[in-house]
């Protein structure tokens, strides 16, 4: 009986360490620890004087990685693009080629189309070059004044619609090219150059060659055997490059710019040291203001754009992989950039970045207004929470 | 040894580290946290001191000299569980959790000289609150939750001897220290903001020493033969300054940043301990207590803190062990305890001084010879709602095992 008690004791005293059962956490004898009490602190650009600046600028970018190719004119851009495709032979299409066996009888070039900015009704089109000198994915606007390109236009036939574009293209070059894509003696071409007419008042955006590999521009080429067989043959595209010139526009003052495609960027600074040493960030929230007379958005405009992070505030490329994305709302984009704030209060303060979202895909242009606009209720507003000490 | 307790008391100190309520107030907040005076359940259920009780049967803590007595190696552990129910003006609450509080061994060395050595790892103070408070800001909700923990422990080493005339003398080297650990921390449960902790963690560590007297029998003055064993004891706690450091940190999810680091000392008074016990029967014990230490003096950085005072505890005692028999039931072999003590704390708050009382109880279960587990309960009231102060109800559950092997007892000469 004696070793039955302790055993029952000793299961008492185990569970005894095992379950604590106790009321929530209470208030209680809050006020002697007045040594250690925090508080919640709320500030804001408005309302506390946050010193701010913001500017823009353009930044000269390649498309060559982009996922859409730009092709029209509309306000202050211009979109031209260069494609060479693929002339992928079988063998006895070589030999036919090689012993002049074979005719190009017809050639049509399909782009489709994924994105419009500027007016569906609005005038378009463009004219197609043959490309006589070498280019790369590397092509930008500054490469474009060296581009040497025949002065014909070697498309007619176009179908143009919101889906699909597609033109055909001289049988005659298009026979040289698979001449030289049998002979290794013959130079390869190099592409064709589409630019749009002066008339243009729109842009259409086309599928890039990316991992996708899906409706991407393809090129059927009608041959002819004489007295053995015709066929057509479809060769995908091999590289492709968009280009987009333009200035920045005239705007007003108080506002700055975010543009796709040409690239402007925005850069936005706030002076944070208002928040004292020993606080712990717990929120921010970035609110913009658009101002909508001087914003061109598409019909197919994701309103979003993406603020970064800056490094190095004497180098606007110092771009750190944190980025926050500002959604769009009643003429408002706004985004939570408590890792920003957090990083500025603990690191260095070098401000941030403004982009469009996807600005390699896009032309959209927005108009914020800056921190040198006369309203302030209108100038970017920057919301901090943060806990201190009491 | 029963291998089976052992294993239980393992198993114990692997789950003691999961409870991590909270044990105590806001009041620990003051000083270094509240006065631990004993491990052991035997002295929780006799009002915790017992200066002058000398046992062969169980290691005293408090007095060095009280080890002369000891027939066998002892090993003893013990834990609690601590049932809070604390009040304010406003609210009350309860809290409860569990806590190993210590252990000690050991081995006598020469009875005819009252030569032991002992040492141990026991807790010195405790520091041990959780205040939580709901708040709003703008329509959003936070939680500020305040949080204290830790304590200072002393690890201890010494032994004991008897001069002539039989008094006893001890002394034991001491080594306090810790981590006391204030936290203040906020969440937004409802939102996805960034939660943000403060800690302000001290490190405090030093050595001291303790030394002890147990009187003579003084039982002939009485001429009767139904009291011995009459002895006056006393013992006296000496701290160097010990050094201080802090460390204050802020910190959110993924990153600490320090915000302040400092060393210091700090200088603890001394604590003095007097008391008289006697036995009457051959069975039944009574022990009366002071202990004295004067807070008031303690300092950091050679500054007084505020919120302290002197603080004082007087404790009596009693025990009932029955005599040793043979055939003595389980029942028969049972040792009873009582006591009450009333503390001036050292914690001064809004010119209110915090006193505590405190009824105690326990006994000692023979597991098997030699061996015993020992449980108190002590049923404590301290402080009040005037001032706006606290009140704590608390009732503890005191719990240890002693160990008495013969290990390396050699036959005395």
């Amino acid at each position: 009986m004696q070793k039955n008690i302790v055993k029952v004791l000793f299961f008492i005293i185990i569970s005894f360490s095992l379950f604590n059962c106790a009321d929530p956490p209470k208030s209680i004898g809050l006020g002697l620890l007045d040594s250690d009490l925090i508080n919640v602190v709320k500030i804001n650009s408005k309302d506390d004087s946050l010193y701010q600046t913001s500017s823009y600028y353009k930044k000269q970018v390649q498309l060559g990685t982009a996922e859409r190719l730009l092709l029209g004119k509309k306000h202050n851009v211009e979109a031209s693009l260069l494609l060479q495709f693929n002339f992928n032979l079988p063998d006895s299409i070589k030999e036919d080629l090689l012993n002049n066996n074979l005719n190009v009888i017809s050639a049509n070039i399909e782009m489709s189309q994924n994105y419009l900015f500027g007016d569906s009704l609005a005038a378009f089109d463009f004219t197609t070059h043959k490309i006589n000198s070498d280019w790369s994915i590397n092509f930008d606007a500054d490469s474009l004044p060296f581009l040497d390109y025949d002065i014909e236009d070697v498309a007619a036939g176009k179908l143009i619609n919101d889906s699909v574009t597609s033109f055909n293209i001289s049988n005659q070059l298009i026979q040289s090219w698979l001449l030289a894509a049998a002979d290794e003696n013959i130079p390869r071409d190099k592409g064709i150059y589409l630019k749009p007419t002066g008339e243009t008042d729109k842009v259409r955006g086309y599928q890039a060659l990316t991992i996708t590999f899906s409706n991407l521009p393809v090129i059927r080429v009608g041959i002819e055997k004489p007295g053995v067989y015709t066929d057509t043959l479809t060769f995908n595209i091999n590289v492709d490059v968009g280009v987009v010139k333009g200035d920045i526009p005239v705007i007003s003052d108080e506002n700055i710019l975010v543009q796709g495609g040409l690239v402007i960027n925005s850069r936005l600074f706030f002076d944070i040291s208002k928040i004292p040493r020993t606080a712990v960030i717990n929120n921010a929230e970035l609110v913009l203001t658009i101002d909508s007379t001087e914003s061109v958005l598409g019909p197919d405009a994701i309103q979003l754009l993406q603020a970064v992070y800056l490094l190095d505030s004497t180098n606007t490329d110092s771009l750190s992989v944190l980025v926050s994305t500002l959604s769009s709302s009643e003429g408002k984009l706004q985004s939570n950039i408590t890792s920003f704030v957090y990083r500025w209060f603990t690191d260095a303060n070098h401000g941030l970045i403004l982009r469009v979202f996807e600005q390699l895909n896009t032309l959209e242009l927005f108009s914020i207004r800056g921190s040198s606009a006369i309203d302030p209720s209108v100038k970017p507003y920057l919301e901090i929470t943060y806990t201190n000490i009491k | 040894m029963k291998i089976v307790p052992v294993i239980l008391i393992l198993v114990l100190l692997v789950f003691e580290n999961q409870n991590f309520a909270q044990n105590s107030s806001a009041y620990t907040r003051f000083g270094l946290g509240d006065i631990e005076y004993s491990f052991s359940a035997r002295r929780a259920g006799m009002g915790q001191l017992g200066i002058s009780v000398a046992d062969g049967d169980f290691i005293n803590t408090l007095n060095p000299a009280g080890w002369y007595k000891l027939n066998r190696t002892r090993i003893e552990f013990s834990m609690y569980y601590n049932g809070l129910y604390l009040s304010d003006n406003n609210s009350k609450g309860y809290l409860g959790e569990a806590e190993f509080s210590g252990f000690a061994v050991a081995f006598p060395i020469s009875y005819q000289y009252g030569i032991s050595a002992a040492a141990g790892i026991v807790p010195f103070t405790n520091v041990s609150y959780l205040v939580e408070q709901e708040n709003q800001l703008d329509g959003n909700s936070y939680t500020t939750t305040y949080e204290g923990a830790g304590g200072l422990t002393k690890a201890f080493v010494g032994t004991s001897y008897r001069l002539p005339f039989d008094l006893v003398i001890g002394a034991s080297f001491d080594y306090y220290f810790g981590n006391l650990y204030y936290r203040a921390g906020i969440d937004f449960p409802a939102t996805n903001s960034l939660s943000a902790k403060y800690e302000n963690k001290q490190s405090p560590q030093g050595f001291g020493g303790t030394f002890g007297f147990v009187g003579p029998d003084m039982s002939g003055i009485f001429n009767s033969q139904t009291i011995t064993d009459f002895r006056l004891g006393g013992s006296a706690s000496y701290f160097s300054k010990m050094d201080f450091d802090t460390v204050f940190t802020s910190s959110t999810a993924t990153l600490v940043d320090t915000l302040f680091i400092g060393k210091t000392q700090i200088e603890i008074p001394p604590r003095i301990i007097a008391g008289i016990s006697t036995i009457f029967s051959n069975q039944y014990l009574i022990s009366f207590d002071y202990s004295f230490q004067n807070w008031q003096n303690y300092k950091v950085g050679g500054l007084n803190r505020h919120n302290l005072r002197d603080a004082n505890k007087i404790s009596a005692g009693f025990e009932y062990r029955p005599l040793r028999e043979l055939g003595s039931t389980f029942w028969e072999q049972i040792i009873w305890r009582a006591g009450l003590s009333f503390e001036k704390t050292q914690y001064i708050v809004n010119n209110e001084g915090v006193n505590q009382v405190s009824f105690a109880g326990g006994l000692s279960l023979p597991i098997s010879f030699e061996n015993t587990l020992d449980i108190g309960v002590q049923y404590s009231i301290k402080g009040t709602t005037a001032s706006n102060l606290l009140k704590e109800n608390s009732i503890r559950l005191n719990f240890g095992i002693s160990f008495g092997e013969t290990w390396f007892i050699r036959p005395e000469n």
